[in-house]
């Protein structure tokens, strides 16, 4: 059971670093919208939003892979 | 939750924690029963005496036969959940118990059907294309069909919604009649029975209601009879509810899956003998295996029929082939004067065929399959003209008449016990995989709050209730509504609150697979018909 609960503990914690990383990447995104909306300003802040992209699906299949374990323990699948 | 398909700690998680020992048994249950179907095909051909002259026909039936048999398949674990997400929620049985348990029943609801029902199916088919499903018409309707309802009830299983397949396929068989509808103009030929779109348009409105209402309501009735605090809290480890309630729910879990099994599995069985006659008529066009008492039952039935039609077209006489306005009045459902005479000519025809050889094992080979079209078509004539308001006849006329069309049945209308056998393995087997993504969805993401022992009960006992009520007076509900509609009813009665965003996508799903089933399963027909 000890055990268990140590394999949840990382899973809850990875799961929590990602999403901190998510918001991390959600801020960067927010911090490079263009002052003066300038053309190459705008490429950073659109190419930010992929980082943000990547790091919400990444935060998401943590998430799951949490939800799954938490699901097999309670329910057996 | 999410169902992502993940590896718990390190481990592979194969779905539900699927031992080496039970995979073993899956692909070995599996081998056996494709075995078991390749023999049955070879010993069947091979009695009946057909000379091999291609394997076109038999590499075609492979193709249809995997396509059938997948669709039974992926029925399968679409509505696992029917029967086992209440059950597993409440730890009334272990996961992996419950989905084998689930699809031991399914199995055995599929071998111990009658059969009755799969021509039930067949018969929402445009009658032009059965007759000639051995044609490139008839194949294009029978892959557009199924692949249609394999597409779309994967896709709603891949998201994870619970949907009705009894509306997929019907919706693949409108999508079909009404596309060989719109591509034959010129010809006239009705293709659509509109009154089975009208059933699930009812089917969507009361399901829902008699869910969520008799869900609800069982529920609130049950929380003022039972004064058992731990029937309405949250389960409290692997703890199974009291002996009762997991009783109801192994019961009602039993009872749904054997349901299930029975009318969805008779649904492929007709749609495999439809493939079957349709790439070896020869074979399987007739039944061969019919005793000589069923001939004698068939002549005397036969003689009684035909005096009645006979009377009917008072002493008109049909000059010609009587097929084509037979054919129109199975199509368009119109008596006109011409109807009596040219059924009284077919069923002359057909008693001629059959009475000169003296049995149905006789009857040759190359001439079988036309005996087969004429017996179809004057049954399916019958059957409508019993129904036909404007058909003028008495009881006891229909009676007889009645009488025929159950001769004619038994040598058209059969399922061989390895067809019974392959539907029942593809989908008892599909039962037991696949099951999570649905389950899910039901046991945790319908309500806010963890399914109680009671909220579990509730709703499946309903969901069982509507099967049986649905049999008995012909209610056009569907089970996955109703269950999925029930679970919300028992959040609600327990003021739990409901996610809505679920409820959003289901009712979507709901209303959506009628009109998708139909474009999906209607463009494929066009394809296929120009590609084949």
């Amino acid at each position: 059971m000890k055990s268990d609960n140590v394999e949840l503990d990382e899973m809850q914690n990875a799961y929590k670093k990602a999403v901190e990383q998510w918001i991390a990447a959600i801020r960067h995104e927010e911090v490079l919208a263009s002052k003066n909306h300038s053309v190459a300003e705008i490429d950073q802040w659109e190419q930010a939003h992929f980082k943000e992209e990547e790091m919400r699906t990444k935060a998401k299949g943590a998430k799951g892979e949490y939800e799954a374990a938490l699901r097999k323990k309670f329910f057996g699948f | 939750m999410h169902a992502a398909p993940t590896a718990t700690g390190g481990k592979p998680n194969m779905d539900g924690g699927f031992s080496p020992v039970t995979a073993i048994i899956f692909f070995g249950v599996l081998a056996i029963g494709l075995l078991f179907i390749a023999y049955s095909l070879y010993d069947d051909v091979s009695t009946t005496g057909t000379a091999i002259k291609t394997w076109v026909p038999y590499l075609l039936l492979g193709v249809a036969l995997f396509i059938a048999l997948g669709f039974e398949f992926v029925n399968g674990f679409h509505d696992t959940a029917n029967a086992v997400a209440t059950v597993i929620y409440t730890h009334a049985l272990p996961p992996v118990f419950a989905v084998i348990w689930s699809g031991c029943f399914n199995f055995l609801g599929v071998l111990l059907s009658s059969g009755a029902v799969a021509f039930g199916i067949v018969s929402l088919l445009p009658v032009e294309l059965i007759l000639q499903v051995g044609s490139s018409a008839g194949f294009a309707m029978v892959f557009a069909l199924l692949i249609a309802a394999i597409v779309w009830n994967l896709g709603t299983w891949y998201l994870g919604l619970p949907a009705s397949s009894s509306h997929t396929l019907i919706g693949s068989i409108i999508g079909v009649g009404l596309a060989n509808q719109l591509m034959s103009v010129a010809s006239g030929t009705s293709g659509v029975d509109w009154s089975q779109a009208t059933k699930i348009g009812y089917s969507l409105l009361l399901s829902p209601l008699i869910g969520f209402v008799a869900s609800a309501l069982l529920f609130t009735v049950l929380k003022l009879v039972v004064r058992n605090k731990d029937l309405y809290s949250e389960p409290k480890g692997h703890k199974p509810p009291p002996a009762w309630i997991r009783g109801i729910l192994v019961l009602t879990c039993t009872g749904v899956s054997f349901a299930h099994g029975s009318n969805d599995g008779q649904k492929g069985m007709g749609l495999i003998m439809l493939i079957l006659i349709g790439t070896i008529p020869t074979t399987y066009a007739l039944n061969r295996a019919l005793p000589d008492s069923a001939m004698a039952a068939f002549t005397k039935t036969s003689h009684a029929a035909a005096a009645v039609v006979e009377a009917k077209a008072a002493g008109y006489d049909m000059l010609g082939d009587p097929r084509p306005a037979v054919t129109a009045y199975v199509a368009q459902h119109k008596l006109n004067e011409g109807t009596y005479p040219s059924l009284a000519a077919l069923m002359r025809e057909i008693a001629k065929e059959v009475e000169q050889y003296g049995s149905f094992a006789k009857i040759p080979v190359g001439t079988v399959g036309n005996t087969r079209n004429d017996m179809y078509l004057a049954s399916e004539a019958i059957r409508n003209l019993a129904k036909d308001k404007e058909n003028d006849l008495s009881p006891a006329e229909v009676a007889t008449l009645n009488d025929y069309q159950k001769s004619l049945d038994a040598s058209t209308k059969f399922i061989p016990l390895w067809v019974k056998v392959a539907v029942a393995i593809a989908l008892g087997l599909g039962t037991m995989v696949g099951w999570k993504r649905i389950v899910v969805t039901v046991g945790e993401k319908i309500g806010k709050t963890h399914l109680t022992y009671g909220q579990g009960a509730s709703a499946e006992l309903v969901a069982a209730a509507t099967i049986a009520a649905a049999d008995m007076y012909g209610l056009p509900v569907s089970t996955t509504h109703v269950l999925a509609s029930g679970v919300a009813g028992t959040m609600a009665a327990n003021k739990s609150g409901l996610q809505m965003s679920t409820v959003r996508n289901l009712v979507m799903a709901w209303v959506l697979t009628l009109p998708c089933a139909i474009l999906l399963a209607g463009s494929l027909y066009w394809i296929f018909s120009k590609v084949f």
